[in-house]
């Protein structure tokens, strides 16, 4: 049985969501950090589906390029993390309100 | 392309010289690669001999990822303004003297992306270019190590931008699952030929994609990032994000929404000048009660950001050549102000009492620049404003007053600074400015004062 493509929306778009809260809620860069991840996955898996429905590569060359861009990504913000971690001894970005107004 | 690839060769070599220790080098290095890029750059606009990258998918259908013709003034100014940047950086970078050659790689690494997200013609190039341009960046505004306040503005900006590119992904991803490309002219044809388009997926992927666009230039429901980031970074960097950054995100936003979808500006023009509207006021006023002026120039930057949004919700046809005039402007100004912000070392307006008697030139050079940001008549920013207004005054003169009011507050500030600068008492060391830094605010004065009394190079150009 074919699954319909409304499926694969409503699931990425709850990952997409569940990414969102998490970046807005929780309170640890790592965390933080993971929760973009899953945005982006969730933009994965729509941009996949979306590809083979329309019987068109081009969606699923864009995510070999949004996980190329994405491990770039985590690269550099895990370096800046341990940076922040040497100086501050945290990873809690409620501590990092030297910059305000 | 050729510039392109000259850009990252360039990037790499300079990367090389670091490897090797050839500190010395390095600047005369990349100024020199920088002109010779600028003048192929030059090329472009009238030359379209340019098939290297265009991909063949069939015989009739020829695809091009980008088209650097397309936007030739944005291109030339981004070139410009990382030139006189990178000049600047010959005493800006002093504060990691053991990385300077990573430094130019990285700027010259970020310009590669401004370069492309101004002239992609596919939906891939967008998101790519403002990556390759963005992730440089994270890493610059966290350069200085020992600092906390670039520490923080570093992960800060890592995070909301790391945010910010989610939204614009997924916003791609529904246009793409509505239109079934990432070409832009098969986007713009299905907007022109569903002048109605019924589908929600489509209008979510442009509300996401909006989100995306809006919060990497800065404005004003997304705008929070800026001033905190803007402010924490080392002032090379800021005038680095505040001019080439600012010109490549209001490149992509331009070109995405004006272009390839002119046709449905009836559905979010209204969005847009509201948010311009919010972006103005909220710059112009909170830039009021600042007190160290690297954080009043980040305001006003989101100031400008409003200013500069007006003409997108206009979605006029002669739009851009405006857009050029008032972002050469602005970037002149700004990289003008931080090479006297990067020479005295100093943020605070207190630090900026008694300028002139410290040293005139630095003064003067400050003063120009302010004047211009404010838009007071002989100078380039009188003339960007007054072609933006004119453009959109048809369409929004509601905004056009808007603007006009908030314009009026700015001048409180920026004059304040220049009172400070003549007329208040203060230290009365004497600053040595280095020669390059002097070269840098000559070029940006004089830039200002030629193009306030000759716009019609930049329209013609653009």
């Amino acid at each position: 049985m074919k699954v319909p493509i409304e499926h694969y929306i409503l699931l990425s778009t709850v990952l997409f969501c569940i990414g969102v809260m998490g970046v807005l809620l929780r309170r640890n860069a790592i965390i933080l950090l993971m929760c973009v991840e899953i945005m982006l996955n969730a933009v994965n898996l729509l941009m996949a589906s979306f590809s083979t429905y329309h019987g068109d590569a081009a969606g699923q060359i864009f995510v070999f390029f949004i996980m190329v861009v994405a491990a770039a990504e985590v690269a550099v913000g895990l370096a800046l993390i341990v940076m922040i971690y040497r100086n501050f001894k945290t990873t809690d970005i409620n501590l990092f309100n030297k910059l305000k107004w | 392309m050729k510039l392109l690839i000259g850009l990252s060769v360039l990037a790499v070599i300079t990367m090389m010289m670091g490897l090797f220790k050839s500190r010395k080098i390095v600047l005369p290095v990349v100024v020199l690669g920088l002109l010779g890029l600028l003048y192929i750059a030059s090329g472009y606009g009238c030359y379209c001999e340019d098939k290297m990258f265009g991909m063949y998918i069939n015989e009739h259908q020829f695809l091009k990822m980008f088209d650097i013709n397309k936007n030739s003034g944005l291109v030339g100014l981004i070139m410009i303004s990382g030139l006189l940047i990178t000049i600047l950086a010959h005493k800006g970078f002093n504060y990691t003297e053991n990385h300077r050659a990573d430094m130019h790689a990285l700027m010259l690494f970020s310009m590669c992306g401004a370069v492309i997200a101004v002239s992609y013609t596919n939906l891939l190039m967008l998101f790519l270019g403002i990556e390759i341009m963005s992730i440089p960046l994270y890493i610059m505004a966290g350069s200085n190590k020992h600092d906390s306040s670039s520490n923080e503005s570093g992960l800060k900006y890592f995070l909301l931008g790391a945010f910010a590119t989610g939204f614009l992904l997924f916003g791609l991803a529904l246009i793409y699952g509505a239109t079934g490309s990432f070409n832009v002219n098969q986007i713009y044809n299905y907007t022109h030929n569903q002048l109605n388009v019924s589908g929600g997926i489509f209008k979510m992927g442009i509300v996401f994609t909006m989100v995306g666009l809006v919060f990497k230039i800065g404005a004003a429901p997304f705008h929070f990032w800026t001033p905190d980031v803007y402010s924490g970074a080392p002032s090379i960097i800021t005038s680095f994000m505040s001019t080439v950054v600012k010109i490549a995100g209001f490149g992509a936003l331009i070109f995405f929404f004006n272009g390839v979808l002119h046709p449905m500006g009836a559905e979010w023009g209204k969005t847009f000048a509201i948010i311009s509207a919010a972006t103005m006021i909220l710059g112009n006023v909170t830039a009021v009660y600042q007190i160290s002026l690297k954080r009043m120039l980040a305001w006003s930057s989101v100031a400008h950001a409003g200013y500069l949004l007006m003409t997108v919700a206009a979605n006029g046809n002669n739009v851009p050549k405006a857009v050029v005039l008032y972002l050469a402007a602005y970037s002149l100004a700004s990289i003008a102000t931080f090479a006297v912000l990067i020479t005295t070392g100093k943020e605070n307006f207190e630090d900026y009492n008694g300028l002139g008697k410290r040293n005139k030139w630095l003064a003067i050079g400050l003063t120009i620049s302010l004047l211009s940001l404010a838009g007071v008549p002989p100078l380039a920013g009188f003339m960007g404003k007054y072609y933006l207004f004119t453009t959109v005054y048809e369409q929004y003169p509601w905004l056009v007053i808007v603007a006009i009011c908030t314009s009026a507050i700015s001048i409180y500030y920026y004059l304040k600074t220049i009172i400070a600068a003549w007329f208040k008492k203060g230290s009365e060391d004497a600053i040595q400015v280095p020669l390059s830094t002097v070269f840098v605010i000559l070029v940006c004065i004089l830039g200002l004062i030629a193009l306030g009394l000759m716009p019609q190079v930049v329209l013609d150009l653009a």
